[in-house]
Formats: structure tokens, sequence, C-alpha cells
């Protein structure tokens, strides 16, 4: 559980680090991908964190490529 | 903070970061890999791999070429329209994604196989990432400096222990020579070849920051030839120190060669210092593939800014790294059998469609494709024939 | 300024590097492992440094220099940390000198737990290994030797030193045992150690009371490995011929007899050697070239007149039949073990790797005993000393 918070303060860091300067910068875009890209980044950590089965990124790999030994 | 528009580096240090990011992680890691097929022969397999590489250089020194100061991504989005442009730009940011959790993975299990076992590999990830993203948001410059003050510190501690070893050189470690013929040989250019020098094709993505307009071929052929040569020996060293039993059984055999270092019983253990190199390789070939990442992410979407994105991609690395390598042996199995194929097609065969298409949307047809370019590392721009 | 304080904050983080912190009075120093099998495990002694013994401060002299420490298992792993039930430390590889395994064990093969002396990462491939003769490893490690006061330090210095001056025992370290198990076409051979005297004295500082210790180590005999098992010893002779073959001997020393109890001494000073391999008429043949250089150091018959070259040729002559007495004896023990320890097949694997391909199965039981083998020897004697016909008579 700690290790939630952990992540939680992390994501509240890069929030209090990058929001102020793009809303003042007026960059709704840049703020809305970031946003998002931060929701999946925690979400993926806190995810870890509880040790849930995340799926292997190189499955995909496995996957196109699987069956060809080098 | 504006963007690091206008961001320049020299062309020493365009060299420099190339020769560096070739070296990249394959000096961990290759002498294993090419021993494993080629055996005593691995000094040869490298050797065709860096020439293949040389070629490769050239290809990419073409493509750099016709960008004409701009980011692929851009140039393409501007040739061929945002969505075409944005879909390449995907393949190649994804390809940069799964490069850099290849090199995280082996930064991380290379730590906590031999220097610091009971350490969890979050803590070293997190550190790790952490420095690649301040290093990313000081900007390219800075850390282009850097890795030009770091370079000799690399260089001499690279020369010093290969002085070192060569009391220890044996050369009937190498014969028989092509005991088991060609074959064997060839399988294990592939991946060395691949991995050293075609993913580098993050090359492509500094190209917008390099100062002046002189052609990139010189640069770029010269980071490849010193990158492809500083392998050769180190896989030569292996050879010729450890032997081929050694050098396919340890899983660093660069370390074992830097604990072999012992002059008079007196300067030994001293794989600690040495250790230095491969973070310095390892550290730049990360925040290489990192900033091609984020930039390429701001340029695929039309951003002005890709500083705040850092953090959130660093998450994302971490958790992707961890989750991707359970174990040592599919990690190795992963990166034998299939992740050489991944890079053939997105590290040559995408590149080479982007040559084709910068080739055909040559001069003349530049830009006035509708919308200007939206991104804000446009440096020098000026193609002719350009604005109606 | 948050930001730089992000920056410091994070410098301290390098700490992290201080989760696997060991202190130094944390660490077991372990210098020496021996090997045994008993009742079916492995029964593995630690011989641990004891510091405060060692160290030219303090007095000490009450307690051993170093400790045994001993645990069981079926593996490494168990076994090393099995003994934290009795030490108050765990146990620290980094400086270890020496491998001792049982000959028993050896028989037994070895492969099987030297894989972790190779997958472990505190362990450095630079520690040398012998094989007990006849006895218990643990026996070796509880000696307590007269000059040096650890132990294994004694061992591991006469080791190297004999290798280098006396010929019939060789120092081979880890990742040497790697490359010999690895490779095709070449057996390992390992040295031998004892213990001559009594077993009790041994373990009592009272050893090292008296002038002559009663209870002292002796390295005898090289032992011959078949694949990853003890084949067989070698006496001395042998083992000085595979010592002076594979090219490790540098200096030894040869008598040359000339009259019926009396000899003269020479002493060699440096010995190069190597083996080429011919095919001839489809099959392997293989020549030991074997050039040595000595000095005189004994002239033991008074009515040998070594200022006159001729007399120096003769003893040439017959310093080369010594040697190649000794390189004869090991090729004959190579081929009545059928195991090929002087590497004659890794040396055709390198010249004729074709050949090589068709008869490496067969090679130890079937080409081996039948091979054709010259000698090519050559000693020169360059000096005596700095005395040529002394004067005494």
């Amino acid at each position: 559980m700690s290790s939630v918070f952990a992540v939680l303060a992390l994501a509240a860091a890069a929030l209090g680090l990058e929001v102020p300067g793009l809303v003042k910068r007026k960059r709704k875009r840049e703020l809305a991908v970031f946003l998002i890209l931060l929701s999946i980044g925690s979400a993926l950590y806190i995810a870890l964190a509880l040790e849930t089965e995340l799926p292997n990124p190189f499955g995909v790999l496995k996957l196109a490529f699987g069956g060809t030994t080098g | 903070m504006e963007q690091f528009a206008n961001a320049k580096i020299s062309v020493r240090q365009f060299t420099i970061l190339i020769i560096i990011g070739v070296i990249g992680d394959s000096i961990l890691i290759m002498p294993t890999i090419v021993a494993a097929s080629s055996k005593q022969d691995a000094w040869l397999s490298m050797a065709i791999a860096a020439l293949l590489g040389l070629v490769m250089g050239a290809v990419f020194a073409a493509i750099a070429n016709r960008l004409r100061r701009q980011s692929p991504i851009t140039a393409l989005q501007n040739r061929i329209g945002k969505a075409a442009g944005g879909f390449v730009g995907l393949l190649l940011l994804f390809n940069f994604f799964m490069c850099a959790l290849t090199l995280m993975s082996e930064m991380s299990q290379f730590m906590t196989t031999q220097m610091m076992p009971e350490t969890p590999v979050n803590a070293i990830l997190l550190l790790f990432m952490a420095v690649i993203i301040i290093a990313y948001r000081y900007g390219v410059e800075s850390f282009a400096r850097v890795s030009e003050l770091l370079f000799p510190v690399f260089l001499f501690l690279f020369l010093f222990m290969v002085i070192l070893l060569m009391p220890q050189v044996d050369l009937s470690n190498m014969k028989p020579i092509l005991a088991k013929g060609l074959p064997p040989v060839m399988m294990s250019v592939m991946p060395a070849f691949v991995t050293g020098f075609a993913e580098m094709v993050v090359l492509l993505m500094l190209v917008p920051h390099v100062a002046g307009k002189a052609k990139l071929t010189k640069p770029i052929l010269w980071g490849y030839a010193i990158g492809g040569l500083i392998l050769f020996i180190v896989v030569d060293l292996c050879v010729l120190v450890l032997g081929p039993s050694l050098m396919e059984t340890k899983y660093y055999p660069t370390f074992v060669l830097a604990q072999k270092i012992t002059i008079g019983q007196f300067l030994e253990r001293l794989e600690v210092i040495l250790m230095l190199i491969w973070i310095i390789t390892v550290f730049y070939k990360t925040l290489l593939l990192f900033y091609a990442l984020t930039a390429g992410t701001a340029q695929v979407l039309g951003l002005k800014e890709s500083r705040m994105l850092t953090i959130p991609y660093g998450m994302i690395l971490i958790v992707a790294t961890i989750v991707g390598t359970p174990n040592i042996s599919e990690y190795n199995k992963l990166l034998i059998y299939y992740y050489p194929w991944f890079d053939t097609v997105f590290c040559i065969g995408v590149p080479l469609v982007v040559l084709a298409v910068l080739a055909a949307t040559g001069k003349g047809k530049a830009s006035g494709q509708g919308g200007h370019a939206q991104n804000s590392q446009n440096g020098q721009n000026d193609q002719n024939g350009t604005n109606p | 300024m948050f930001y730089k304080m992000m920056v410091v904050l994070l410098c301290l983080l390098m700490l992290s590097g201080c989760w696997s912190r060991r202190e130094l009075n944390e660490l077991l120093i372990v210098l020496g492992i021996g090997f045994d099998w008993v009742d079916g495990e492995y029964l593995v002694s630690f011989q641990v440094v004891n510091p405060s013994e060692i160290s030219a401060q303090k007095r000490g002299g009450e307690r051993p220099p170093s400790t045994l420490y001993q645990g069981r298992g079926k593996t490494m792993l168990e076994a090393a940390r099995s003994l934290t039930a009795e030490a108050p430390r765990k146990v620290y590889m980094g400086h270890l000198q020496l491998y001792v395994i049982s000959e028993e064990l050896a028989r037994m093969g070895i492969g099987d737990f030297i894989d972790n002396a190779l997958r472990d990462n505190e362990h450095r491939m630079d520690f040398k290994l012998v094989v007990a003769r006849g006895m218990r490893a643990e026996d070796i490690l509880k000696l307590y030797t007269p000059l040096d006061k650890l132990p294994t330090n004694s061992m591991l210095r006469s080791l190297e030193t004999s290798e280098k001056n006396w010929a019939p025992t060789v120092s081979v370290t880890m990742d040497d045992v790697l490359k010999k198990l690895s490779a095709d076409g070449t057996e390992l051979a390992l040295t031998g150690i004892k213990l001559i005297g009594s077993q009790e004295m041994a373990e009592s500082k009272r050893n090292v009371e008296t002038f002559l210790p009663q209870s002292r180590y002796r390295y005898k005999g090289i032992a011959a490995f078949k694949g990853d098992k003890l084949a067989g010893w070698l006496n001395e002779t042998e083992s000085k011929g595979y010592t002076d073959i594979t090219d490790k001997l540098q200096s030894t020393s040869i008598e040359i007899p000339c009259k019926k109890d009396t000899f003269i001494g020479i002493e060699v000073t440096s010995s190069n050697s190597s083996i080429e391999s011919k095919i001839v008429g489809g099959e392997p043949e293989f020549t030991i070239h074997i050039r040595s250089e000595g000095n005189i150091v004994e002239r033991g018959c008074r009515d040998v007149d070594i200022t006159d070259p001729a007399t120096i040729e003769k003893l040439e002559r017959e310093a080369d039949e010594i040697i190649q007495g000794n390189a004869e004896a090991a090729v004959k023990r190579a081929k009545s073990m059928k195991s090929d320890f002087l590497g004659f097949g890794a040396q055709l694997n390198k010249d004729h790797p074709s050949v090589w391909k068709q008869v490496n199965k067969d090679w130890n039981d079937t080409y081996l005993p039948d091979l054709k083998i010259r000698y090519k020897i050559k000693m020169l004697i360059r000096k005596t000393g700095t005395t040529g016909n002394s004067t005494l008579k």
C-alpha cells in the first residue's frame, strides 16, 4: 500500500511541476496529452505495485515474430 | 521555458554521441551472444557486423542529408501529409520505446547480477530514469556537451583496460580459425549488427539540432567506424584473453575482462572503476532513445512542448521494463531469437521507407502541402521552391 | 528552486547502492573451501579469517588465526547458508584463495558443484583448485602452518612457487578449469595435496611450537581427470613430464648420475615447449618440442671437467634423455589412462580441425593409446655458476 501512495505522490509531484507552467502558457493540447499519459503511467505503476498481472510488452514481438528462430 | 527549438550541437558532439550510442549496450552483452554461435571466430562475426554497420551508416547518412535539418517525423509530415507522416512517426516511436525497454532491462540486470544483487530492481530503474529525465530537461545542448566531456574519460578507461590486458592475450585462443566454416559465423553477425548499428536509427532524431548546413555523411560514418572499431577490439580481447568457453559462459564477459586485470599483484580488482565505461555508454544510448521517444511524440502530435511528457513516459517505461523481463532466461531468448527480426523491420525497413519517401518527394516538392509545419523544432527550413 | 531541491534530494537517492552494503564486520571472509561427500550430501568446510588474530597491532595468540565452519547440504548454497546457524556472519567469497576437493568427490565428478562457483557474482575466477589426496578436504583446512599464520595463504604461495620452481605441481585457477572442462581434446589436471604427520597435531597450536612441525602439508602428484572425474594420479616423473609438455614448467632440478651415488645437479632456468601435429597417411602424428636452458649448479663428481665444452655437450645429451624420460612417462600414462590430459587433441583441433572432427568422438579410447609421438628435446647448458672446476680435492 505504501508503494501506491508513493506512486500517487510522484504523480502529484509531476502535476505540480508541469501543470502551472502549461496553464500559464495556455498550452491546452499539451496539457491534455500530459494528463492522459500521466494517468496511464500512474495506473500502470499502481497496478504493478498491487501485483496485478500486466501483459508483457514483448508479447507483441513474440506474436509477430514467433516461430522464427534466429 | 521554450522548447529547445534552437538548441544546437556541434558536429563533433554529434559524432561523439553516435560513437557512444553504437557502443551502447553491445559492449556488455554482445560478446556472449556472438560467441554462442561462432565461438572462437567471434571476432570475425564482429568485424563483418561492423562492416555491415558502415553500410547502414551510409543509409542513415543518406536520410540525414535529405532531411535538411528537420526531424524525420516532421519532414515526413511536411511531405506526405500529417496523417501518413504521423503514422510512420508512430512506427518509429514504437521502435524507440521497445529499444529503450531493452536497454533499461539490460542495465538493471547487469546491476543486480554483478554489483548489487540485493537491491530491488525498482530502485535501480527509478534512479536511472530520474537521471535521464533530468538530462533531457536540461536540453540537448547540455547532454551533448557532457558527452564531449565524458568521451575522453571513456577512451582513457577503455585504453587502460586494453593495455593492461595485453600481457594476458593468448593468440592460440583464436584457433582453429573457421573450423566449422562460415555459417555459424554468419549466424552471429545478425544480432551484433542489428543491436549496435541498426538501432542507432535514433540518431536521425538528433539531426534537427546539428549546427550548420553541411552534409552529415562524414560524422555519421566516422561515428559508426569508431564505434564499430571499439566493439571489434572488445570482442577480440574477449576471445584472446578469456577464450571462447569463458566468453560464452559468463553473461557479461567485459566485466570478467576487467576482473582479470592484475599487474604485479598490486593493480587488481579494478572492475568497479571500469564499470564507468559501461554506465556511460548504456546511459547515453538510453538517453538518446528517450529523447527520440519524447521529442518524437511531440512531433507526431503536433505539440509545442515535450518536456512535460518526461515523467509520464518515465513511469510507463519503468513499469514496462519490470513487466517485460520477468527473468533473465526469457529476456535472453527474446534478445537472441525475436528481437533481431523486430530490429530488422523497424530499424532497417522503416528507415528505408523513409528514405524512399524523402527521395521521391525531394527537391521542389517540399512543404506547401496544406498547413505549415507545426513543429517548433524547425530550425533551418531552407528548401528551395518553397512557399507559394 | 524546487527543481534544484529535487536534484539534491535525488543525489541522496544515490545511496540506494547502500542497499546491498555489507560492513566489514558483517563479513565472514572465506579464504579456503573444502568439499567432501558425507552421507549422501556435500560437507562444505569454510576456512575463514579471524581478523583480530592476524592483525599487526593487537597481540593475539590465544585463538587460531582462522576458524573452520562447516555446513552440509545438497547444494553449495544450502551448505553455505546452513552454517549461519553456527557462524555469526554470512560468508563473503571475494577473497577466496583455495578450493580443496576431496579425492572421493573428485572421483565422483566435480562438474556439479563447480557450477556454483561459476555462477556466483562474489566469486572471482582467480582461486586455485587442488585435490586432497587420500583424505578429507576438511582435514587439509585444519592445519596450523609455521611461517604463515594463514594456512591457505601458505598453501597458495607454495602451490604457485612450486609450480614455478619445482615442477611436479601445477596451479590451476577456476577459469583454467572451465576452459579445460569445456574444451575438446584436453583433460583437466589438478595438483594433489596431503597432510604428512599426525592429524591430531595438525589442528593444535602445538604443531607450530616445535622446530619441525609434527604435521605439514605437501603437494604430491598431479591428478589426471577424464571428463570431470578423477581418473588417476601421476607420480613425480610423470608429473614433471606433464608440466614440461604443457609448457608450464619454468624451473626445476635435473640430476644426472655420474657415478654410482653421485649426481651432477642442473638447474633448468627456462623451458619452452610446444606440440606439433601433422597428418601422415591420414593418421595424426605429434612431435613434442622442448627447448630448455639451464645451469650446472652442483658438481658432485670431481673428476668431471665442466670447463671442457665436450663435457657440457655430453651433459646436455644426458639431460635431454632425462627430460625425454619424463615426457615419455607422462605420455605413457596418458595412453594407459585413456585420458588426453596433455592436450594432443586440442592441438590437433587447432591445426587440423577437419581431421579432428572425424576422430573427436573416439579420441580418448581409440586413437590415443596408439598415437605416434616423436620427441625433439634440446637442452642447452649455459653457465656453471661462479666457478668452473673448483679446486676441491
